[in-house]
């Protein structure tokens, strides 16, 4: 893949861009599981929150459905 | 594990080889991703019963469909623009695969990567995803023909593009 390496090479803002939208996404799939392991551990909603420097309404309104349904 | 750093434990060996060729089809084409264009190629030629869906009619075969993606690929040029997360992670300093393994092997299962591995978009990514949970589901693993079901089934990805604009109808192909 020539090409491509060639492009990653260059430190062009295109690269540091999709670096940056990767990242977001690779911490969308690492936070579901460290909120979970947190909510078995007894953390509340509010706790968590404050940790990931968001609303307690934004990680309840992500996470409430999806651990519900791991716990059941 | 394979260059694709996934959960092998899901796929057989037929899929694995076939998720190794996908990857060897695309650099052949200097591709820099793994889409379900090249996961269908690579059936094409490696699977005679997918080979036999497309060809049987005289129409279409692996140089047929290779022909077809070049054209397509020509006419979307921004295709040639994508990145692959992990690339770009690995070019912003960030090491993807190691972040995921180190989740695999402290959550397990629990640990589904929307990624699962360099060059692969997330297209393809997410049908090798479906795959995998559909083979769980029946308590059995990953076969290839799992995969070709899933890159056709899903209506927006290219390899249901290629196998429309080549005149098939892509739910009916291996029905």
């Amino acid at each position: 893949m020539a090409i491509n390496e060639q492009r990653l090479r260059t430190g062009s803002p295109e690269v540091g861009l999709a670096g940056v939208a990767a990242l977001r996404r690779l911490a969308d799939e690492i936070e579901p599981l460290h909120v979970h392991r947190a909510r078995e551990a007894g953390w509340s909603w509010e706790r968590i929150a404050a940790k990931l420097d968001v609303s307690k309404q934004a990680v309840h309104k992500k996470y409430a459905a999806r651990e519900q349904k791991v716990s059941r | 594990m394979t260059a694709l750093d996934l959960a092998e434990a899901d796929f057989d060996t037929d899929s694995l080889a076939l998720l190794d060729a996908a990857q060897q089809t695309a650099r052949a084409l200097d591709h820099g991703y793994v889409g379900t264009e090249h996961l269908l190629l690579a059936a094409a030629q490696r699977l005679p019963e997918v080979r036999a869906a497309l060809s049987g009619d005289g129409l279409a075969g692996p140089d047929r469909l290779t022909t077809e993606l070049q054209r397509m690929v020509a006419a979307h040029p921004e295709w040639s623009h994508y990145i692959a997360d992990d690339d770009a992670l690995a070019a912003i300093g960030v090491d993807g695969p190691a972040v995921r393994a180190k989740a695999r092997a402290e959550f397990g299962e629990l640990f589904t990567p929307a990624t699962p591995g360099p060059g692969m978009t997330a297209r393809a990514a997410n049908v090798l995803g479906q795959a995998s949970e559909r083979a769980r589901a029946d308590n059995r693993l990953v076969r290839p023909i799992d995969i070709v079901i899933g890159v056709l089934a899903d209506g927006d990805s290219v390899a249901h593009q290629l196998v429309a604009g080549l005149g098939y109808d892509p739910a009916a192909l291996l029905g």
